[in-house]
């Protein structure tokens, strides 16, 4: 085992090869609090990269209500409640895993695929009767958008026995090797996020790949092209210890920290940063997020977002362009969003403009009712 | 420590070693022919593969019984075990039950690389049968119509009717893979669109040949000429598969056997998730080709 840097745990911890970062590191930042569960994302996915025989029951891309959903069932019930279990709550899955394994994980049951809606829209308890007209009720829920998070420490590539998920250096997306792959699925048990799946055709492991075709020609992927709430920003990070201030991921992860990754506790450095649910009890987040202090920074930093240009500006560029911004700068009345040469790919006003039309269009002799 | 222990261990097995018995017809696929009995019988005891996570923890398969014979061209083995269910099917969570056998290429000396899969210059010859290659040979390739039956699917790109007709009716029943034959259908199965060799819908043996050099290494030989028959019997609960190999090949990357060589095994249960590096195996034990030099 060699010892690695997290800089999201900020310690060194186990992993089973030497800290090699990419060059630069693929990474999304989701708003949970945009998100309304439309799976636009699912289905571009899906129609895209796994509409073939085998592939049915695979979703790279879910969207799973919390705090009841899960995809596959119970996924991240199942790995905390083994880390509980075995006193390993401060333990990474790669320190947790003992002699015998490389990581510390299950492999989910066929079934546990077959419901990917389960408990879609349900809340985590029953509204009192009238509280809906008294304003703040105390039940909530939120949507969980998952992909792979193309993580810097992957589980799935340490328990590979035969090195068939690779990390690209050019850009640290995680793949499996299509033509190496035998389907032993210690991949699939490793991962903690469950997204290394099993086609039963093939008899081989697929995963995510990050629409890698449109990445290495400049675009965001689908899930994010297609996300009609635009609550998605796909870019590079840099190195945490040098993060460019210009560089609109690198802003809202290292230098505003607005933006946390998903159970950071389990030590794969995912590169998956969400925006915090605001309205959600604090303790079910900082399980989540990584703790107190990093949940409730994120969160203030959000809800003061409106007085902040900078802040709101780079999250204006969400959705508002196919390409991916590597710069981005704001002035008075625009956030501007920059490809990898500099030309401007967007610009988004700050205020939208308000157009007013008169009632009765003269032109075309219509009434217009809605005139906003 | 643990190098020091693996040393020791095939000495801890016992002096054992196989005999083959020289035969005129090798009954490929008839594991209960009676030609196998003039070949003495062997029990190889297993031990569980600990050496490189992960490792196999509980071991349900402790022993083997192996019988072999030879003739002009092949060298067969008759590999007997006991395995309380036939486990067939691969299932995102299920594995089928497997064997495998392992010779010497690059010998040293007259010793056999390393028994872990051979080492780096040391190469061995690996044959591995599966339960479920047996089943895609005798009953055709399973997919989803086995493994779900009652899955709906709508429809697939470039397969015809009723996956894709017209009228988009309701499919009746989920697809075979026979039923893809537009070649573009098959751009939508990556495995088979990056040509892994292992993935293959038309298979005439149930064994597959592969060279190694170490854990991990695990390769498909280009030339694939290994035979194999696979039978479970329900009554004893065991089963009975055979796995020839040619006694002389021209391929590079096969054992050839003289007098004297060896064979080691490795069994996976599919029931208790066995794969990979989860199994259980002997080291080698010599194997005498009776009569020859």
């Amino acid at each position: 085992m060699a010892k690695v840097y997290n800089w999201q745990l900020d310690r060194k911890m186990d992993y089973i090869y030497e800290e090699r970062r990419p060059r630069r590191q693929v990474a999304w930042v989701f708003d949970i609090n945009k998100c309304i569960a439309c799976q636009t994302c699912t289905v571009a996915c899906k129609t895209t990269w796994t509409s073939g025989p085998g592939q049915e029951y695979m979703l790279w891309n879910n969207v799973e209500t919390k705090p009841y959903g899960s995809y596959p069932l119970k996924w991240d019930l199942t790995i905390l409640k083994m880390r509980k279990q075995l006193k390993a709550e401060h333990k990474t899955i790669f320190e947790a895993a003992g002699m015998s394994e490389r990581a510390l994980g299950y492999l989910p049951e066929s079934d546990d695929y077959m419901y990917p809606n389960i408990g879609e829209d349900e809340c985590a308890g029953i509204v009192e009767k009238g509280a809906f007209f008294s304003g703040i009720h105390q039940v909530w829920m939120f949507y969980l958008a998952r992909i792979c998070n193309h993580c810097t420490y992957p589980a799935c590539l340490a328990a590979c026995p035969r090195q068939a998920i690779y990390k690209r250096p050019e850009d640290g997306i995680v793949l499996v090797d299509q033509s190496r792959c035998r389907g032993y699925r210690e991949c699939v048990k490793a991962c903690p996020y469950k997204k290394v799946f099993f086609n039963v055709v093939t008899r081989i492991s697929e995963k995510c790949i990050a629409c890698y075709p449109l990445i290495e020609r400049g675009e965001q992927p689908r899930c994010v092209q297609t996300c009609i709430g635009k609550i998605r920003l796909q870019g590079f990070i840099n190195r945490p210890d040098r993060p460019d201030p210009e560089n609109p991921m690198d802003y809202l992860i290292f230098i505003r920290k607005v933006a946390l990754p998903l159970y950071p506790q389990f030590g794969l450095e995912p590169n998956v940063y969400y925006i915090p649910p605001i309205h959600v009890p604090r303790k079910f987040l900082y399980q989540m997020f990584g703790g107190k202090d990093a949940v409730e920074h994120a969160i203030a930093t959000y809800q003061k977002a409106r007085e902040d240009r900078k802040l709101l500006g780079a999250m204006l560029l969400f959705g508002a362009t196919e390409k991916i911004v590597h710069r981005f700068r704001v002035d008075d009345r625009y956030a501007y969003g920059y490809d990898e040469e500099g030309n401007e790919v967007c610009r988004v006003p700050f205020e939208e403009p308000i157009h007013f039309r008169p009632l009765f269009d003269r032109e075309r002799r219509v009434y217009r009712l809605n005139i906003t | 420590m643990r190098a020091g222990l693996l040393f020791l261990l095939p000495g801890l097995l016992g002096a054992q070693e196989i005999v083959a018995r020289y035969v005129p017809e090798i009954p490929f696929r008839d594991p209960v022919n009676k030609v196998w009995k003039q070949a003495k019988s062997v029990e190889i005891n297993l031990l569980p593969q600990t050496v490189v996570p992960p490792h196999l923890l509980e071991q349900t398969v402790k022993t083997i019984r192996v019988r072999a014979l030879y003739n002009d061209l092949w060298v067969a083995l008759l590999l007997e075990w006991k395995d309380d269910t036939r486990d067939v099917y691969t299932l995102p969570d299920g594995f089928p039950d497997q064997v495998a056998v392992q010779f010497p290429v690059d010998m040293v000396n007259g010793a056999p690389p390393s028994f872990m899969m051979g080492n780096p210059g040391g190469r061995v010859h690996i044959v591995q049968w599966k339960a479920l290659w047996q089943e895609d040979v005798e009953k055709g390739y399973v997919s989803q119509r086995k493994l779900f039956p009652n899955m709906w699917v709508d429809q697939y790109w470039f397969v015809d009717a009723p996956y894709r007709g017209p009228r988009r009716e309701v499919p009746p029943y989920p697809p075979d893979i026979t039923e893809f034959k537009d070649p573009r259908a098959f751009e939508w199965i990556p495995g088979y669109a990056a040509h892994n060799p292992d993935v293959s819908f038309s298979r005439e043996e149930p064994v597959r040949e592969y060279t190694a050099e170490g854990f991990g290494t695990l390769s498909p030989q280009q030339i694939q000429e290994a035979r194999g028959w696979g039978v479970y019997n329900e009554k004893r609960r065991v089963w009975q598969v055979i796995i020839a190999v040619p006694r002389v090949s021209e391929d590079a990357q096969n054992a050839n056997f003289g007098g004297r060589s060896f064979v080691s095994f490795a069994v996976w249960n599919g029931s208790q998730g066995n794969r990979g590096s989860r199994k259980a195996y002997a080291p080698w034990v010599p194997l005498i080709l009776e009569g020859l030099p």
